[in-house]
């Protein structure tokens, strides 16, 4: 622990540095919101510049009388009294302002503010130790407060920077504080490498949290104190973003609306599936239909008091001859509209909620509701539903969603597919929900009510076990109605050719269908507004061969079509599409707007499992889930191949690792004696010293590094009697010769002349006598 | 409180800004400052600083999540980066000789082993001082070490000036380090090599007065002596007190004044030193404490008396250390070294030490018995037979800080020697020597 802290120019030059950093950062944390980020550095540039003045000033008279300083600890009563002038300047100044112009500032902003004045002032007398430390602690508290009360780049870099000042400031006070005395290695020196290392760490790590991929505070949100929050709450809350107990009490007396886990449902004029439709894919053409007129009788008439919900009725169509859409209009100001649906999971999803299967070359007819119940059943002790359905061996692990229903009104429930089981908020009545079509579950007789949260776990589909699958066999074929298409259409002969060309050489099965995807992905292009003409009587041909464009529900048709022809079974799925591109790290939520309303694919499996396809460009599908250990296994297998194929790259790198690690110094030596050779000997002395350097080099290699403490005649040159250790008189010269160098005069560093040619072969024959295994086999340094 | 304890007095400026400052930096609340040291740690400062910034954090705005997110690495890496980087540490601390002086320099060597492959910056060498030891003494013997390599053995040597008597170390030595911020000083033991007694410094105190004495033995020392016995030496002019038996009438005759011849025999001066090391005799901390003072005087007596032959013996801490039968050198090595280890603490008071065996069968010597006038006061003097005591005396309230001198107090004994100047004591025990030697 720090004791002492030194004078120390750097430690100074920190310290100013971190309150101009602080100065800077309360500058941009109290500013009104109107005045720009550049005005408030501006303004802490202004204020930082009679403080650096004083401070040079001071350090400087300082330097000249040092006798001026009293003695540490010891603070004049001037010094004092002004730092408490500057603590309660903003004080006075807000009196003056409140006089003045009849406003007031907020207290944490004067409270800031006069802070700030305190640590100007003390970094101004950072001369003084007592003072650098206090200017540190006031600076650090300023950055922890005003980094709460301001955000953006700037405010970002400040603390970064200030993190590797702070920690500059810390690591040179304890170097300062050790007491280095006489011979230790390599000095006092300041380990500026390591430091540097320390420093990059430190900050990469801050600007890792500040604005990394996932940031630290987004992440970090959730220990917020809110209305609610997944595993506790705070009954203090002032706001809410998550969901929890609070909320549900809140919905009882709803004086704000959010989402809910209770029952307890409010009706509303929210937009449905179908007018998310008109709005993004523009009105269908109304068709004028000639009818005719029948009387009827008295008799015949039923009056019908109950009008039947809209929602749930059977046997819609989605014409695929639609006006253009048009572009939203949107006054100036106006706010960008709620989302239907907020996602909490990974994306891309796809959330099914309306199939259809036949097709007549211009309209989907939407696949008939089977009111079936669902397989569900209640997990013991909560209120989760796990459908119990068979799983066919195409799965990968389980992800997991929240999905919170914004504005949207629409029974079916908008989950993913291939669920595994749900939640819906505390509902665990299993009569509540039911299939609306294969594979989409839906709340019976009623609307999914705004503010539910649903959670949901589904599988994903692992596409290694989609290209197993068998779809040679007659015994599973699809249902007729998934294959064929209404009397009325006959798929253009061309679009089969078409298909057949795309899957050409193609075994029968998944390879086929990633086949045609890949090519509408790739020779398509995605246009909302390339809508087919008003009176095209086959879309999916008019896509196929000649417009080439079009809006997603004409690629889902192509892909639909032309996997029939091929013999598939298909339908096609509308519902949102929540695009990763939406998330937003600020609530951690994906939103799903009204342009995020979606047609693709569902291909037939033999066993009755219908897996999407996604034909149209710019959309994706779900990525596969992998467990951790699923991801180990698969880069171990990853490797184990990639290993395989390099294998002689592999042995021949390890042959030289080996060989490198074994005879490392030999090669190290080898290398420097071939330098030494090289080295230019004009001036004896360096040459000398550099034939002497790589002589010490060998004797550390060799295992007998001279200790600092102990001079080179006495490590090398043994005291034994001389008969014993004879071979060692060249080396003894040698180290003669460069002790004799340290003190020799000018002259003797000439190259030329009897005495330099007598250096340099001694030289020589050391270098060549004294080699790394002689070293090893002497007996140097034990002797001595 | 604590910007208290860093901002002390205020000095003179304008009388009402100098009132005003002390009244802004007066401690009101100084008795718990005990309890808010710890807030002076830097470490202290960081956790508290990552806790603000936590509560920013979740009442204000996430952002301050970042800065305590931060923190919290700077702390991490000060806490484990001087763990890891000590793991594979390990050395000797030792010194050039075995035993020095205070105030002589001797080279402490230091040699550090790093097993492992990555260094260690700033070390800094504990050389097992026990806790609270006074600064001033251990300072000397901390040192710092910029780089252990890794994979190295580094050695460092530097001069190591004691400044107190004693055995070095104490405890085991032990290296340590807080790099690269200072939060957090990890510390591992090194092996401790050759020891280093140092001894108290000493001062030449002149010859062993005539009263010490002397048996007639085979000893060491000739000593000039006028009586009836031994070899005559010379003449010497007369001295009031010689016998008239001695006169040499020739040489009187000669000079006209009166000469005695002088016998020379065979004797060892007796001489028992009595230092009283009492705790509660004593003021003052660290070298400049009355007990060591008291310690250094009477290791001059010691030392130099050995030297002159004299056959002495200390009393202390209820220990009895005779030198006797060895030459001079080993003689007096172990009277030192008996001296530099003698402890902190003591519960033998003077009246103890002089009721001890070896003090109450002393006799036909001389007894130096080196005390305050704080120990003397809860002394009574006895008459002893056959014994002469000299005390020297030390007035305790000279070696304290911020002891006010009360006026002196009556001495239940006359002092041989008062030592009332810390600054000038070796001149006033030659000085007083001398003083009674005339008188």
């Amino acid at each position: 622990v720090v004791d002492e802290i030194p004078q120390d120019r750097v430690i100074r030059s920190a310290t100013l540095a971190m309150t101009a950093l602080a100065t800077a950062s309360v500058e941009l944390g109290i500013a009104e919101p109107d005045r720009s980020k550049i005005a408030s550095l501006a303004g802490a540039a202004a204020m930082m510049v009679p403080v650096l003045a004083l401070a040079w000033y001071l350090g400087r008279s300082v330097r000249w009388r040092p006798n001026s300083v009293r003695r540490n600890g010891e603070v004049s009563s001037f010094i004092v009294v002004a730092l408490l002038a500057l603590l309660v300047l903003p004080f006075a100044m807000e009196v003056g302002r409140l006089f003045w112009f009849g406003r007031g500032r907020m207290l944490e902003v004067l409270l800031l503010a006069s802070v700030r004045n305190l640590g100007l002032g003390l970094a101004a007398l950072s001369h003084r130790t007592t003072f650098i430390r206090l200017s540190a602690l006031v600076s650090l508290f300023l950055v922890a407060v005003s980094s709460a009360m301001a955000e953006g780049a700037a405010m970002i870099a400040i603390i970064v920077l200030f993190a590797a000042a702070g920690c500059l400031w810390l690591m040179r006070s304890y170097w300062g504080a050790l007491r280095f005395e006489g011979s230790s290695g390599r000095g006092s020196r300041f380990p500026v490498g390591t430091v540097a290392m320390i420093l990059a760490v430190v900050g990469s790590v801050f600007a890792a949290a500040a604005v990394g991929p996932t940031r630290a505070a987004t992440v970090l949100a959730g220990l917020m104190p809110t209305s609610g929050g997944t595993f506790w709450n705070d009954p203090d809350a002032q706001g809410g973003v998550n969901d929890g107990d609070n909320e549900v009490s809140g919905s009882e007396k709803p004086v704000s609306v959010g989402f809910t886990e209770s029952e307890i449902y409010l009706e509303s004029d929210r937009p449905s599936l179908y007018d998310a439709f008109s709005e993004q894919y523009g009105e269908p053409f109304k068709r004028t239909k000639q009818e005719r007129m029948i009387a009827l009788g008295q008799q015949d008439v039923r009056g019908q008091k109950e009008r039947p919900a809209e929602n749930l009725r059977a046997g819609r169509q989605f014409p695929m001859v639609r006006q253009k859409p048009t572009a939203p209009t949107k006054r100036p100001g106006e706010r960008q509209a709620k989302a239907l649906l907020y996602i909490k999971g990974p994306c891309p999803l796809h959330l099914p909620l309306m199939t259809y299967d036949a097709f007549d070359g211009v309209d989907w007819e939407e696949e008939p509701h089977t009111y079936r119940s669902c397989p569900l059943e209640q997990e013991p002790g909560n209120n989760w539903l796990r459908l119990t359905v068979p799983r066919p061996l195409i799965f990968a692990s389980v992800v997991a969603h929240q999905i919170k229903i914004g504005t949207l009104e629409s029974s079916p429930l908008p989950v993913p597919a291939h669920l595994l089981r749900l939640r819906v908020g505390s509902v665990n009545r299993l009569d509540f929900f039911g299939w609306a079509q294969e594979g989409i579950i839906q709340m019976m007789d009623r609307t999914v009510p705004a503010g539910t949260t649903i959670e949901t776990e589904a599988r994903s589909v692992d596409p290694r076990c989609l290209a197993t699958i068998d779809f040679t066999s007659t015994s599973v074929r699809s249902p007729e109605c998934y294959l064929a298409f209404s009397d009325r259409y006959q798929v253009d002969p061309a679009v089969s050719e078409l298909a057949f060309s795309w899957t050409s050489g193609l075994p029968r099965g998944w390879s086929q269908v990633d086949a045609v995807v890949a090519a509408l992905r790739r020779d398509y292009a995605h246009d909302r507004k390339a809508t087919p003409p008003a009176d095209c009587c086959d879309v999916a041909g008019h896509f196929l061969l000649t417009s080439r464009r079009g809006p997603d529900y004409l690629f889902a048709t192509a892909a639909a079509v032309v996997l029939r022809s091929l013999g598939y079974g298909t339908r096609i799925v509308s519902g949102f599409y929540a695009s990763p591109e939406r998330y937003d790290p600020g609530t951690r939520h994906t939103p799903v707007l009204g342009e995020d309303v979606h047609f693709w694919t569902e291909v037939r499996l033999p066993g009755g499992t219908w897996v999407a396809i996604e034909p149209t460009p710019g959309y994706e599908v779900m990525g596969t889930a992998f467990s951790w250990t699923e991801y180990l296994g698969a880069i171990a297998v990853a490797l184990g191949n990639w290993i395989k194929g390099q294998y002689a790259i592999f042995v021949a790198s390890g042959v030289f690792l080996a060989v490198l690690f074994r005879f490392w110094r030999e090669l190290a030596d080898l290398f420097l004696t071939f330098a030494w050779r090289l080295s230019p000997r004009r001036d004896t002395r360096r040459w000398l010293a550099r034939t002497f350097r790589l002589v010490e080099r060998r004797s550390r290699w060799a295992g007998h590094p001279r200790p600092a403490s102990t001079t080179p005649r006495r490590w090398y040159v043994p005291s034994a009697p001389r008969s014993a250790v004879d071979q060692a008189d060249d080396l003894a010269t040698l180290i003669l010769l460069v002790e004799r160098s340290l003190y020799a005069t000018d002259e003797t560093r000439s190259s030329r002349g009897p005495i330099a040619a007598e250096l340099a072969a001694t030289c020589r024959q050391v270098v060549r006598n004294w080699t790394l295994s002689r070293f090893r086999a002497s007996r140097v340094g034990t002797l001595s | 409180m604590i910007g208290r304890a860093i901002l002390k007095t205020p000095v003179s400026d304008a009388r009402w800004i100098a009132r005003l400052g002390e009244v802004l930096t007066r401690d009101y609340c100084s008795r718990y400052d005990r309890y808010l040291r710890w807030a002076r740690n830097p470490l202290a400062v960081l956790i508290l600083a990552m806790i603000a910034s936590a509560l920013c954090g979740l009442f204000l705005h996430p952002q301050g999540f970042v800065v305590a997110f931060g923190l919290a690495v700077v702390l991490a890496v000060g806490v484990v980066w001087p763990s890891l980087s000590l793991r594979g540490l390990g050395g000797t601390l030792s010194f050039e000789k075995r035993r020095t002086r205070e105030g002589e320099p001797v080279k402490a060597r230091l040699s550090i082993r790093n097993r492992y492959p990555w260094g260690a910056w700033g070390l800094a060498v504990q050389a097992g001082f026990p806790e609270g030891a006074d600064r001033a003494v251990t300072r000397g013997l901390d040192a710092g070490l910029s780089h252990a390599a890794g994979w190295r053995t580094t050695e460092a040597s530097w001069d190591f000036v004691p400044k107190c008597r004693g055995e070095y170390p104490a405890d085991p030595p032990r290296i340590a380090s807080g790099f690269p911020f200072g939060l957090w000083t990890a510390s591992r033991q090194l092996r401790s090599g050759q020891s280093l007694v140092v001894w108290p410094r000493t001062f030449p105190v002149g010859p062993i007065p005539q009263a010490a004495g002397g048996r007639s033995a085979e000893g060491m020392a000739f000593r000039d002596k006028v009586g009836n016995t031994g070899d005559v030496l010379g003449v010497r002019a007369y001295r009031r007190g010689d016998p008239l038996r001695r006169v040499h009438w020739p040489q009187t005759a000669r000079h006209g004044e009166l000469i005695v011849c002088e016998l020379q025999a065979n004797s060892v001066p007796w001489v028992q030193v009595v230092l009283d090391t009492h705790t509660s005799s004593h003021t003052g901390s660290g070298p400049q404490s009355s007990r060591e003072w008291a310690i250094r005087i009477a290791a001059s007596f010691l030392e130099e008396w050995i030297g002159q032959g004299a056959e002495v013996e200390a009393i202390f801490s209820g220990r009895v250390v005779t030198s006797r039968e060895r030459s001079i050198k080993a003689r007096r090595s172990r009277v030192l070294d008996a001296l530099a280890r003698i402890g902190p603490d003591d519960p033998h008071s003077l009246a103890d030490l002089l009721d001890i065996p070896a003090c109450r069968d002393f006799g036909g010597g001389l007894r130096i018995i080196v005390t305050t006038d704080v120990g003397l006061r809860r002394f009574a003097p006895r008459r002893r037979q056959l014994v002469r005591e000299r005390f020297v005396v030390l007035r305790a309230a000279s070696f304290g800080e911020g002891l006010e001198y009360g006026g002196v107090e009556p001495l239940p004994v006359r002092p041989w020697i008062l030592v009332d100047d810390p600054a000038r004591i070796p001149q006033h025990i030659r000085q007083a020597w001398k003083e009674v030697l005339s008188g």
